[in-house]
């Protein structure tokens, strides 16, 4: 039986992955497609002299890295908050109305949430418009750009909103499960405060018990389409959006390249996650 | 020895190892034994199953496609007709990925498609053709006429069919907005006057403007038709990327970014964020008035220095294994009558390929009597500032250099 499955794990996940990376290598240097002429590296030369691949590279990886961080602070101090650490005894999940309305995000699908929070932010948006019946700015124009912008501070936010549900559970049922309430109450009679528990207990546990999913969610956010598609700038673009883009695009000749970067993200999140593995293990041992 | 799951992983490996082999080779084409004469043609198609691939954005055209011509279809000829979603690269992906994987039959019998499509697909010989000399109504099309004969200054040759007919406008609010600009110059002042409230897309509706600002700039825009000529376009686009590098800091986000596609200008627009939007559909405007997406007071124009007109267009795939079923039905799409439904403002507004003086004395009358739109000129007047769409080679260099001169800047 474990064998059947094995093999089916080969089969089914395991092929068509390595499949489909063997593929795109072979397009990338010019050695599949209709319009192939032949083994070339001038592909990835030219992905590279562009700077294309080092934009999209730090853009990418800027953009999950400042979603993951903020979501994952705001999820700590709900996680706190929810669990009532320092404002009464129960050591049980709040089942408040506020926990229920956090885990409303998780009904959005990212295509949606990408379309609601441009309508929100974009300086014709909701904000842009009371801001200006207030009379706080001028001109709907005045609106900072938080959407369609450089920084990518719309995605941010909405990366933020869709994932913060998540966390904020997770670390509500982590601190539950190993019972961090009653660790607090200890150290509350011992003199130590609720602020010297978050951030040396509360905070360094639940990040460190829930490592993996964080790494995952990482990795995910690295390879959104939708919202950086919708509510990122012209100027650079993500791994998903740059990769759709020029195998989508008007020029056949293109494609070879959205195959380099495709390969290009694949070794990146592979260097990455065996860091990762080194890392962990490194501290177990 | 090795394992047997490093065994099974190993020859699952050689596959794609095969498959790069062979991807380089042309597939074959299915038996291409189509009849000469359209009388077997109509026959063998009868109730056959066809299945087509069209662009499915806009509730008009598909509710012509789904209340329309199916059932015509299905009434006149027992034909099913199965219409997916699906445009332009879509397409070209499809049909690229089954000629790779050698398949012997496409899934598809018909493709929309227009110019850059049209462009890679003959690049990859993914057409059948010609086919249009064997449809009986293609004696109605002024196959003379280079706006139909010349998609994107490549003959047609017969391997795609002219379907319908649009040339590129502006779309304004005509409360907001009055003194249009009409040449590039114009242009860069109204920008200049107006900081903030004009952008266009960075997709194939945008480069369409862009080309016909770079066209604008010569002194007879006909020297863009022909071949692509890398001269002409050094020429040209350096004095294009100049003056757009000047207007850039009034343009709406002060030039920084552009909206990734259409819908995403319709949206600013509508949101008030631009005075301006535009399209490829001369029919747009109205069609996006009577969805009540557009203000009631949004209207249409052409400015003096022309846009380009171009036809959209049917193929057929090289590989579809229902090649007469296919013909069957283009050749009905280009029958006076569907081209008189799609005409009407209330279902599509699509321009006709039809010559009229081709049709008979009543068709004639019929379409002399066929409601005008209210929001845009009449095609016939907007006609007279229409340009040719340039080589597919103007359209790739300008996405490359608007990336990289002002996007990337």
């Amino acid at each position: 039986m474990r064998r059947a499955i094995k093999y089916l794990f080969i089969c089914l996940c395991l092929a068509p992955l390595l499949f489909g990376v063997i593929y795109s290598l072979g397009y990338s240097l010019g050695l599949a497609g209709l319009l192939s002429d032949g083994f070339t590296w001038d592909y990835w030369i030219g992905l590279i002299n562009s700077g294309n691949l080092m934009r999209s590279t730090i853009y990418t990886i800027g953009l999950g890295a400042c979603s993951l961080i903020i979501a994952v602070m705001a999820a700590l101090v709900v996680s706190w908050k929810s669990g009532r650490y320092g404002v009464d005894h129960r050591s049980s999940i709040s089942k408040s109305k506020a926990e229920v309305l956090i885990l409303l995000p998780l009904l959005f699908a990212p295509v949606t949430a990408a379309f609601c929070w441009y309508q929100i932010l974009s300086p014709g948006g909701f904000i842009a418009r009371a801001s200006f019946h207030l009379g706080l700015i001028h001109e709907t124009s005045e609106f900072p750009r938080l959407v369609n912008d450089d920084l990518g501070i719309g995605i941010v936010i909405c990366h933020v909103f869709l994932i913060l549900p998540v966390f904020s559970y997770l670390f509500t049922a982590t601190a539950h499960k190993h019972r961090l309430h009653r660790l607090y109450l200890q150290s509350n009679t011992l003199g130590a405060s609720s602020w010297y528990f978050f951030k040396k207990v509360y905070t360094p546990m639940l990040l460190q018990k829930n490592m993996r999913v964080l790494w995952l969610y990482l990795i995910f956010l690295l390879g959104t389409y939708e919202v950086p598609l919708l509510l990122g700038g012209s100027r650079s673009q993500t791994f998903s959006v740059f990769i759709a883009d020029k195998l989508t695009r008007f020029n056949l000749g293109d494609i070879p390249s959205g195959y380099c970067m495709a390969i290009w993200y694949t070794v990146l999140i592979t260097v990455m996650t065996a860091l990762y593995l080194r890392w962990q293990k490194s501290i177990l041992w | 020895m090795a394992s047997p799951y490093i065994r099974l992983l190993a020859i699952l490996l050689l596959l794609p190892v095969v498959s790069l082999s062979c991807g380089s080779e042309v597939a074959q084409s299915p038996s291409e034994n189509v009849p000469a004469d359209w009388s077997t043609i109509a026959t063998q198609a009868q109730g056959s199953t066809v299945h087509m691939m069209m662009w499915q954005g806009d509730r008009l055209i598909n509710k012509y496609m789904q209340d329309y011509v199916t059932p015509r279809l299905s009434e006149l000829y027992g034909i099913e007709l199965i219409v997916t979603d699906g445009q332009g690269n879509q397409v070209v992906n499809r049909l690229m990925a089954e000629l790779e994987a050698n398949r012997k039959t496409s899934d598809l019998d018909i493709v929309w498609i227009n110019g850059e499509t049209f462009y890679q697909l003959r690049q990859i010989d993914a057409l059948y053709g010609p086919f249009v000399q064997k449809l009986p109504h293609a004696d109605l099309i002024d196959l003379n006429n280079p706006f139909i004969s010349m998609d994107f200054q490549q003959a047609i040759d017969g391997y795609e069919c002219p379907w319908g007919n649009v040339q590129m406008i502006m779309i304004y609010d005509s409360l907001q907005t009055s003194d249009l600009p009409q040449d590039m110059t114009e242009w860069s002042r109204w920008v200049q006057d107006n900081p903030g409230r004009f952008t266009w897309s960075n997709d194939f509706t945008g480069m369409t403007l862009l080309k016909s600002w770079l066209m604008s700039l010569a002194d007879d825009p006909s020297v863009f038709y022909g071949e692509f000529s890398e001269d002409l376009y050094t020429t040209y686009s350096k004095q294009l990327w100049a003056r757009i590098e000047n207007m850039r800091p009034y343009l709406w986000n002060e030039g920084r970014s552009f909206p990734a596609s259409l819908a995403q200008l319709h949206q600013l627009y509508v949101n008030g964020e631009v005075d301006m939007t535009m399209s490829n559909n001369d029919s747009e405007v109205d069609n996006k008035i009577s969805q009540g997406v557009f203000p009631t007071t949004s209207r249409a124009y052409v400015p003096a220095m022309g846009t380009i007109q171009n036809s959209h267009y049917l193929g057929i795939p090289r590989l579809s294994d229902n090649k007469v079923g296919a013909l069957q039905v283009i050749n009905f799409l280009l029958s006076p009558e569907a081209q008189y439904e799609k005409s009407q403002s209330a279902v599509w507004g699509d321009g006709t390929v039809l010559d009229r003086d081709r049709l008979s004395p009543d068709w004639q009358a019929k379409w002399t009597g066929l409601a005008q739109r209210s929001h845009a000129p009449p095609r016939e007047e907007i006609s007279k500032r229409a340009l040719q769409e340039p080589a597919p080679e103007y359209m790739i260099r300008l996405f490359e250099d608007f990336r990289k001169r002002i996007i990337e800047q």
